[in-house]
């Protein structure tokens, strides 16, 4: 569609009706899709930004027009993408297995873009990704922490645009100076008091967890019991006097109502049932 | 004439270039292509559901045929149309703020 938009404007001066999109597309790449790389999405957006570059390029050759300020603000995120991107094309290989066909053809795109990116730019005698090498090491890297980048995996996706961009440099590369930073202070490490909203009953028990409420009672729980519990049931019938076992002296006297049954009630005493008797005989069979 | 016609069948293009079949889909995009064509800007006022038909059909790498037709009719849009009647449309769609336009994900 961007091409279609720049297909037929005739000078620089009508490339600013394309400027807000262009803009906002470098935006919404930049903020969210960079952000969430994978194979599928690097190679769209490959494809995408190189229709954009060949776009420019075409238009350049037609109509011999210079891009170089109407770019300046883009191809700096335009090659951090690609990178992005070409890091993204590199899991295979850190993963020592062979690059498929289609990301051999994703990987000649990136370098098209890269040159195409060198052309617009206008840059003599050095590509636009060696002119920008030191600002994107002090970027990304120069500002890191030894210790956090001892952390990264080997698949993080700066790891993995590391290895992109040494994949391209040479030894010259190498020397060259990175962009003076003023070095950060130490940040000083402050505990922290984590304040929760804890219930009544989380409170108490965080309370009792830390204070242990002192143990009064004895250590043998069983001391307290009643002794005739302790003893052997056998013994305990025998010690009683005349040997029978105790009836039960519940505090709580029956009811005289409930006592009465009101279905055996109703039967002489001597007698059974005839359900009753008819059970008996049974048993006895 | 094309003009006249094409608001009666373009909205059972969106459905057939997700079709099962690749014929119909063959078929689809090179209708839509040739309306696009003919239609010029007058395809400003189908673009929002339009594009997002298009969204799913342009990733589609399995026929190289369809995938030049459906290019081709997104460069014609961007010639004919305004760059500000689409831009909208575009960015949130990269922004993954259409979600509620898809029918399944």
């Amino acid at each position: 569609m961007f091409w279609g938009a720049i297909e037929l404007l005739p000078e620089l001066k009508y490339f600013g009706k394309v400027d807000d999109l262009l803009k906002a597309f470098v935006k919404a790449v930049d903020d969210v899709v960079v952000h969430g790389l994978d194979i599928q999405l690097a190679t769209l957006l490959i494809d995408t930004v190189e229709e954009i570059m060949d776009a420019f390029m075409i238009k350049r050759r037609e109509k011999d027009i210079d891009f170089k300020d109407f770019l300046a603000p883009h191809l700096y995120s335009i090659l951090i993408m690609t990178i992005r991107a070409q890091g993204v094309f590199n899991a295979f290989k850190l993963d020592n297995k062979e690059d498929p066909d289609t990301i051999i053809d994703s990987k000649k795109q990136c370098k098209k873009i890269l040159m195409c990116l060198t052309e617009l730019s206008g840059c003599e005698g050095q590509t636009y990704l060696q002119t920008q090498l030191p600002t994107i090491i002090t970027e990304y890297y120069a500002k890191q922490p030894v210790e956090h980048i001892g952390t990264w995996t080997i698949m993080s996706d700066k790891w993995r645009m590391f290895y992109a961009i040494f994949d391209q440099v040479n030894a010259k590369d190498m020397q060259m100076e990175l962009i003076k930073i003023e070095a950060d202070k130490p940040t000083e490490m402050k505990q922290v008091e984590i304040t929760t909203h804890l219930s009544p009953l989380e409170e108490e028990v965080k309370q009792l967890a830390i204070n242990p409420p002192l143990d009064d009672k004895p250590n043998n729980f069983f001391e307290e019991l009643d002794a005739d519990i302790m003893v052997h049931p056998k013994e305990f019938i025998a010690n009683k006097p005349n040997g029978s076992i105790p009836e039960h002296s519940g505090s709580d006297e029956e009811d005289p109502k409930e006592q009465e049954d009101p279905v055996v009630g109703d039967v002489p005493e001597g007698e059974k049932p005839a359900e009753i008797e008819n059970e008996d005989k049974e048993n006895e069979v | 004439m094309v003009r006249s016609y094409i608001r009666r069948y373009i909205k059972g293009l969106y459905f057939e270039l997700g079709d099962w079949l690749e014929n119909s889909r063959l078929r689809c995009s090179n209708l839509l292509l040739f309306s696009t064509i003919y239609s010029e800007d007058y395809m400003t006022q189908f673009l929002d559901e339009l594009l997002v038909a298009l969204y799913k059909v342009v990733i589609d790498k399995s026929n190289k045929l369809i995938g030049d037709n459906i290019k081709t009719t997104l460069r014609l849009i961007g010639r004919y149309c305004k760059p500000s009647a689409y831009q909208e449309l575009i960015i949130s769609a990269m922004r993954n703020e259409v979600a509620a336009f898809y029918t399944y994900t």
